[in-house]
């Protein structure tokens, strides 16, 4: 009977616990990191083949393209691919052989566009479930800053100045190991639309008020307050005092 | 390491027939108080029919044995704070009656209200963090009496990068304000840098 009580009430928590979407985000960014390298490895392995065939193709084209042109075989229109196989370099594939090559490429694009999907459909969670913050920060970094941190209560308790660094652990620990004054500046914010082609002094300064922002806006979507246009406005003020 | 198997036909864990009786294997490389007694521990206070607390039961590997340890006549607390590991134990719990799951985090000292006015028989503190000892004596002075037991499993990598003696030392002295040690027993070579420490509140 006792026990009954318990039962229910541990279930209902892991219910609640589980059906946050911070996890699933989380799940899914995961996948999006593992992914494109288990993609290279399979283009390695395609290209043990395929490079006696096209020889020094993969250095003109990206692995989607290389990935197609596999798939058509000799039956290509493309003028650079003609100019290699017609090289006289180029060895013939037997029947067999062009089999295998055929199903590894349509596999290697299958996963390239499974990847894609799956990293639209963390992104869309993440902007549902966390708008301040995805506006805000971004949010391929947000997503990567949630899977850093592991849940968005734990990020909302984290001052401006940890947000700042999320990212550059290594670094940071260096610094107050050896004791050198060169403490990192940002981390996952170096890679911010805001801070691209800005000086280096000035990326520090907007990467700290970035974090404060940040900050807030995660506080924000935690009581469930839209202030988009606040930050916005917030932003676009700093952003015009820095550069006059 | 056999133990005798309550539930019978369990079929997750390998079980073997000893004299027409149903045993488990026990495995000192997954279950730390194996692993104390595949050791030696002489003093093993969990007894048929007691009520245990077990913080950071997990997955329950560990449980399930002190389960059929207790009996049927016995109650086995489950607590730990991953929902993740907990959907298992509850899985588990639904095979073994005498398993209650709790999600909780043993750490904070906010009260689980179905928890109130519990008093077990023996504490099995198995989280690793840096504050185990801290962890032990808050939940100590709520759910134990004198004359009861705790069995602490210390992981001293995750409480400083010292040498494990160091640090053994500390945590022991801490321990001797609220409690009486019985025994302790390293748990070389199936975990490296662990102690199992035995005892009871003054």
């Amino acid at each position: 009977m006792e026990k009954e009580l318990f039962l229910e009430k541990t279930v209902e928590e892991i219910k609640r616990e589980l059906s946050n979407p911070d996890q699933r985000i989380i799940a899914l960014c995961r996948i999006t990191e593992k992914l494109p390298k288990n993609i290279n490895e399979l283009f390695e392995a395609l290209r043990v083949v395929t490079d006696t065939v096209y020889p020094t193709l993969e250095k003109e084209v990206g692995i989607e393209d290389y990935c197609r042109i596999c798939l058509a075989l000799q039956e290509t229109n493309n003028e650079k691919v003609l100019q290699i196989i017609n090289s006289g370099v180029s060895v013939k594939l037997e029947k067999r052989e062009k089999e295998f090559v055929k199903g590894l490429a349509e596999s290697i694009l299958g996963l390239i566009t499974l990847n894609k999907d799956i990293e639209k459909e963390a992104y869309h969670l993440a902007e549902k479930s966390y708008p301040n913050f995805c506006f805000v920060a971004g949010t391929n970094i947000a997503c990567k800053m949630l899977v850093i941190s592991g849940s968005m209560s734990r990020l909302s308790q984290m001052p401006s100045s940890t947000i700042q660094l999320l990212g550059a652990e290594k670094a940071l620990f260096k610094s107050i190991r050896t004791g050198s004054k060169k403490t990192p500046r940002y981390g996952l914010l170096f890679n911010h639309s805001l801070l691209i082609n800005k000086d280096k002094k000035e990326k520090g300064r907007l990467s700290r008020f970035l974090a404060g922002k940040i900050a807030i806006a995660i506080k924000a979507d935690i009581s469930g307050i839209d202030m988009r246009d606040e930050l916005k406005k917030n932003i676009e003020k700093k952003i015009n005092g820095t550069l006059n | 390491m056999y133990n005798k198997n309550l539930v019978r036909e369990n079929g997750k864990f390998y079980t073997l027939d000893l004299n027409s009786k149903e045993r488990r294997l026990w495995d000192p490389y997954r279950s730390k108080l194996c692993a104390g007694l595949a050791n030696g521990l002489q003093s093993l206070p969990i007894k048929e029919g007691d009520s245990v607390l077990y913080l950071g039961c997990a997955e329950g590997y560990t449980c399930s044995f002190v389960s059929d340890l207790v009996g049927v006549q016995g109650i086995v607390y489950g607590v730990d704070i991953s929902p993740y590991s907990m959907q298992k134990f509850v899985l588990l719990s639904k095979e073994r009656a005498n398993l209650v799951p709790v999600l909780w985090d043993a750490n904070k000292l906010d009260k689980y209200e179905l928890l109130e006015g519990v008093k077990v028989d023996v504490i099995v503190q198995d989280v690793a963090q840096k504050n185990q000892v801290e962890i032990l004596t808050k939940n100590a002075r709520q759910f134990l009496e004198k004359n009861k037991h705790f069995i602490l499993s210390l992981k001293t990598s995750s409480i400083a990068q010292k040498s494990a003696k160091e640090i053994i030392e500390e945590e022991t002295r801490k321990l001797e304000k609220d409690f009486e040690i019985l025994e302790r027993k390293r748990l070389e070579p199936f975990e490296k840098k662990h102690i199992l420490i035995v005892g009871s509140p003054r």
